[in-house]
């Protein structure tokens, strides 16, 4: 509980520092301090709080995770931001940061249903203020009004989903909630109302992971903010997304005996595909990496549909929530490395912005801009999945997981459909990898030719210093994933899918 | 002789009639006020449930919000008066599916659903809030685990964990409303934007070039000095 | 159930009745108590019709009445025909309604049995939820009316009423909250039981939260030292200028009824109620001289109230609108926090239960509180000094400091410079 007081008490300080012009300075202090400090109780004391004792066990690996995640994020954005751009609105937008931090890390301690809305809309509040406050983008009211706008509908929606689960379970705590589920309450009636709750949260936390038919506000927001922006946009909404899935549709639907894997079988393939084969033709950056961004939740949706409908019962690396937290955790990682290699880069006064202004960035005589060159090649390469990079893993995680169901017990009636998920996903990270290897082209293997721009240029900011950082990360997670899957299987949901009984009536149970 | 019925007609009646009304017609203002009759109606619903305490709070919150949804109406149509608002028939064709599903799924939901318990009768409220209010300020846990557990809400939990479980969220919902407030001064302040001139590929000046002298002109100004001339 | 609806159709009758009749003639008194404070007669002609007994103006009242309900419902012709009907008849809806969950006390028969509540919805257990929750939606008829007239002055009017009602519902709502918190409790007759069980009335006990509830319900009701939506001088008749006949006579007349909102409130949550020491008793069931007798005390208590507000309408001058605003959030909403959070550590931390014994319990929380009161207010006074200067403009001599001072304070610049 200490870390997430820290913080709230940080963004608090840094509001308030905001009111006053001769302090506001010190925001920047407290704000790092804030996170730092967070992050050191959190290394010491690795017990995860709890209001009441929750009988899941993996609650507590679950929340460290994403704890360590939204800490480590909050230093890489804190990193990012680049200070004296927005000097007037910086202690707002540092306030603004570290709740947003806060939010993900209350999403993934969530014990109530409470707590986590409202640590998804922590996240979403403070990104609204961030979208306006950013003077860096081109187009920053189109960006603030649409996410705004979007978000709200899809909170609300989601609330609204939220609300049924409540009246199904009877109860906020979500440990109660899946022993109400498994119990039948979901299957009340004729389990409409349960497939209601169902939808609804899907499709509201559908808009904060953009999955598919919820995906369009993503790249225009994303070009029309900053790299900063776009980069907490990236990551945050869809790590705290990607955890309240787990925590509802994992933690308590999956037990309730619905047919919910249709619906997640049926976004994983759209949104993978969309993602990729729309990113194809983009030459903008942040519009490039948005549908990335939207290709690597369909990613992540495969091994949740995979974990939907097969679970093993002793630990396994190729099963399916852990891989989409390993898969998380790599992609979170390049993302943000990537986009804050991307912050650092100035053309003259101007941020980098298309393809083209990466031109000859590998071939520049300064050593920071190969410097930069290299780990956006490798974040890239991470992301398109090559080995021996942490998204090599995740990529092969997601798909044995699904392959993997379709070698489980042969009474389970969809293997044929989770062999051709994995199917559809090898091809789209094989389309994938043809924009990324664009980007490392055009920096590598391409002159830049521009005569009236001027030079790439490195500006010196502690952006570098992050961008290290994760390259490092995501090296090391590729040598040896072995730990990292050891964490992110004890991370994962122990709830039993029941899908095998109630998806076809015709094939007797299992497990 | 139970007039309950007769209230339930009577409210339900407003309910839909208001919000087919704020559906169809154009004009923004009357649309919200449909919306406040709409609400108003389900708070009047509430009531005769014997669920004092949500209807109260649906009145305060859902009633008493959509006065900023009238007062973004009247500022928007203050200028022009009486403005419309156009919708094409394929908006109104791909709203109309969609609500339509939704309806769907909700009256199926609805009307499958097992009987509900017996609503009470005048008088025995079915949610109260008593102990549960003053729990949710934060403070005075033993008072809120003290009161009777039909008092605390209808889901068994025993009203220690009650009072205990809501400090957090209480208090987040305070970090949520300080950071709306901040993002709602800044919102207030009218954006200058130099590079509007120079076109959205033009030079990124905008924080430098504003300078520190000129004061913002609020758009609340124009409501203080409406009569001071 | 026929009996519950006939009481409660009884109960009705008598509070509207009561109600209109109340407001049509505290125009009356209002009038007389003007003409009290300017030193000359007011009205004292009309009397009985069609006689020429005068009765001191008695029939003032149904004079005015008469001309409103005979005069022409006029409805310009650039007017938004639905809402413009629609306004007035909710402004009136939601004055009355507020009355519903008002305790007038409780009636105990001489044979024993259920005491009968003397109040519409008895025990209505979110009854100070359901207060300002109404009183939220006095805005509605306000902003409608404005905006509907189609008239530049109506709608800065129905503009300012907006701004004014939801700025003081804030304060108004955390002075509510310290009793909540004081009583445990969101029923209307808790809070008056709690003060008539342990014979300190709140007003003693939370006099910070007496002023801050003082002042916004002043707010709330359009009282005069806070009367801009309709100020004549600026804006004609403000959101109603537009309106005649009986439409106006809703506006006017729901006007009155927050005023007596206010007054009500003010007395049953700060100063007693029914309860008056030695008189009335402690117990909330009574029996019939007695309840009669704690109804009377309430009114008695109503009114004196009613006459302090019209006392103040003829006392102060109008505020700016930057004043306005800036004593909301800048005086009042701090206001009211210090004293919520201040209440609550002391019960956490200091007396868990300062109503068990009566005043020999409760006099160290009474003596910390007004001494709270004098400490804030003194503070405030010495903090803003030139911003609460309310000389004009061009006489105060605009040092550094002052300029500094307001920059900081204020976030809508003064009126004269934004012109």
């Amino acid at each position: 509980m200490i870390p997430e007081l820290v913080l709230g008490m940080g963004a608090v300080a840094c509001f308030c520092l905001g009111a006053f012009p001769t302090v506001r300075r010190a925001s920047q202090l407290v704000a790092w301090f804030a996170v730092l400090f967070a992050g050191a109780v959190v290394g010491v004391q690795t017990g995860w709080w709890h209001g009441h004792a929750v009988s899941e066990p993996w609650y507590a690996a679950f929340g460290n995770l994403f704890r360590w995640m939204g800490l480590g994020l909050g230093l890489v954005l804190l990193a990012s931001m680049r200070p004296g751009a927005s000097e007037r609105h910086e202690a707002e937008s540092l306030g603004c940061l570290l709740s947003a931090i806060l939010g993900l890390m209350l999403v993934g301690g969530a014990a109530d249903l409470i707590t986590l809305f409202l640590g998804l809309e922590l996240i979403s509040v403070a990104s609204y203020i961030l979208l306006y406050l950013d003077r860096d983008g081109p187009r920053p009211e189109e960006a603030a009004g649409k996410y705004f706008y979007l978000s709200i509908l899809s909170s609300a929606v989601f609330l609204y989903g939220l609300s049924y689960l409540y009246g199904l379970g009877g109860a906020l705590r979500l440990d109660r909630l899946t022993h109400a589920w498994a119990s039948g309450a979901g299957t009340l009636g004729d389990a409409s109302l349960g497939a209601m709750a169902a939808v609804l949260v899907l499709a509201g936390l559908a808009f904060k992971i953009t999955a598919v038919p919820f995906h369009f506000y993503a790249p225009d927001v994303y070009q029309g903010t900053s790299h900063v922006n776009a980069s907490l946009l990236s990551v945050l909404p869809k790590a705290a997304g990607m955890a309240a899935i787990i925590k509802l549709l994992l933690g308590i639907m999956v037990g309730g005996g619905l047919p919910l894997w249709q619906v997640t079988l049926a976004v994983a393939v759209l949104t993978v595909t969309v993602g990729n084969v729309i990113a194809l033709w983009q030459t903008h950056l942040r519009r490039l990496l948005a549908y990335s961004s939207i290709a690597h939740a369909g990613f992540m949706l495969i091994g949740l549909t995979a974990a939907m409908t097969y679970r093993r019962p002793h630990q396994h690396p190729w099963d399916g929530a852990g891989a989409l937290l390993f898969y998380l955790v790599a992609y979170v990682i390049a993302t943000a490395g990537a986009f804050a290699a991307l912050s650092v880069l100035r053309r003259g006064n101007r941020p980098v912005e298309r393809l083209d202004d990466l031109r000859g960035l590998a071939r520049s005589n300064a050593t920071a801009p190969r410097f930069i060159a290299w780990s956006l090649a490798a974040f890239m390469f991470s992301l398109a999945g090559i080995p021996p990079l942490a998204g090599f893993w995740g990529k092969l995680a997601v798909f044995f997981s699904a392959l993997d169901v379709g070698a489980s017990p042969s009474e389970n009636p969809l293997r044929s459909r989770l062999l051709w998920l994995a199917v559809i996903g090898a091809v789209n990270a094989a389309i994938g990898a043809a924009y990324y290897l664009r980007v490392v082209g055009a920096m590598f293997f391409t002159e830049d030719d521009a005569q009236d721009r001027q030079q790439a240029a490195v500006v010196a900011t502690p952006a570098v210093v992050a961008v290290f950082a994760c390259l490092v990360l995501t090296l090391a997670i590729g040598l040896s994933p072995g730990s990292w899957f050891q964490a992110a299987h004890s991370a994962s949901p122990t709830a039993v899918p029941t899908i095998v009984e109630v998806s076809l009536d015709t094939a007797p149970a299992t497990h | 002789m139970d007039f309950n019925w007769l209230f339930f007609w009577i409210l339900a009646a407003i309910t839909v009639t208001s919000a087919v009304a704020a559906v169809l017609t154009t004009h923004i203002v009357r649309m919200a006020f449909y919306l406040v009759v709409c609400l108003g109606a389900v708070a009047g619903l509430f009531f005769l449930a014997g669920a004092y305490f949500v209807g109260a709070m649906q009145l305060m919150i859902y009633v008493g919000g959509t006065v900023v949804l009238i007062g973004f109406g009247v500022m928007l149509t203050a200028r022009t008066p009486f403005v419309r608002m156009q919708t094409t028939p394929d908006q109104w064709l791909l709203a109309m599916v969609t609500a339509a599903t939704l309806g769907a799924m909700l009256l199926q939901a609805t009307l499958r659903y097992p009987k509900p318990i017996e609503p009470p009768g005048i008088g025995e409220p079915a949610v109260s809030p008593g102990r549960l209010g003053t729990a949710f300020l934060g403070l005075r846990l033993e008072a809120a685990s003290s009161g009777t557990s039909s008092q605390t809400g209808g889901d068994g939990e025993d009203a220690e964990s009650l009072g205990v479980a809501y400090l957090l969220p209480f208090e987040l919902v305070s970090v949520h409303l300080l950071a709306v407030l901040i993002g709602a001064a800044y919102l207030a302040r009218p954006r200058r934007r130099p590079d509007q001139e120079t076109g959205r590929e033009g030079e990124h000046a905008g924080a430098e070039r504003s300078g520190p002298g000129e004061e913002p002109r609020p758009a609340a100004v124009a409501i203080a000095s409406g009569g001071d001339s | 159930m026929i009996v519950l609806c006939v009481t409660a159709l009884i109960k009705i009758f008598i509070i509207i009745g009561a109600l209109m009749t109340a407001a049509a003639y505290l125009v009356l008194v209002e009038r007389w108590v003007a003409a009290w404070v300017q030193d000359r007669l007011g009205p004292n002609r009309a009397g009985i019709p069609l006689t020429k007994i005068r009765l001191w103006g008695l029939g003032q009242p149904i004079a005015d009445g008469l001309k409103f309900i005979f005069k022409e419902e006029f409805v310009p012709g650039h007017v938004d025909k639905i809402l413009f009907t629609l306004a007035p008849i909710a402004t009136l809806a939601a004055a009355v309604l507020i009355y519903a969950v008002f305790p007038f006390g409780s009636l105990q028969w001489m044979a024993g049995g259920e005491p009968i509540p003397l109040g519409l919805v008895s025990g209505f257990s979110a009854g100070l939820v359901f207060i300002f929750a109404v009183n939220g939606v006095a805005v509605y008829g306000i902003i409608l009316g404005g905006w509907a007239s189609n008239n530049k002055y109506s709608l800065f009017g129905a503009l300012r009423g907006a701004a004014q009602l939801i700025a003081y519902e804030i304060p108004l709502s955390l002075a509510i909250l310290t009793l909540v918190l004081a009583a445990g409790s969101l029923r209307v007759e808790d809070v008056v039981a709690q003060q008539a069980e342990s014979g300190v009335w709140n007003v003693f006990l939370h006099p910070l939260a007496f002023v801050v509830f003082f002042v916004a319900a002043t707010a709330e009701a359009g009282r005069l030292p806070f009367d801009l939506p309709e100020t004549e001088q600026e804006l004609v008749g403000g959101y109603h200028t537009e309106y005649s006949g009986m439409r106006l006579m809703m506006y006017l007349v729901s006007e009155f009824l927050h005023m007596i909102t206010a007054s009500f409130l003010i007395v049953i949550l700060f100063f007693g109620g029914w309860h008056l020491w030695g008189l009335t008793g402690a117990e909330e069931a009574a029996t019939w001289p007695i309840a009669l007798l704690r109804v009377a005390v309430l009114l008695v208590k109503v009114l004196a109230v009613v006459f302090f507000f019209m006392l103040i309408r003829w006392s102060w001058p109008r505020f700016r609108f930057d004043q306005l605003m800036a004593l909301a959030w800048q005086v009042m909403v701090p206001w009211g926090l210090t004293q919520l959070v201040f209440l609550a550590l002391w019960l956490e931390f200091v007396e868990e239960d300062p109503w068990s014994r009566g005043w020999a319990s409760a006099w160290p929380l009474a003596a910390a509180n007004a001494a709270l009161l004098a400490a804030v207010w003194l503070l405030t006074a010495w903090v803003a000094q030139p911003y609460y200067d309310n000389r004009p403009r061009r006489l105060a001599l605009p040092t550094k400091a002052t300029v500094a001072s307001q920059r900081a304070i204020t976030a809508i610049p003064d009126a004269s410079q934004a012109n």
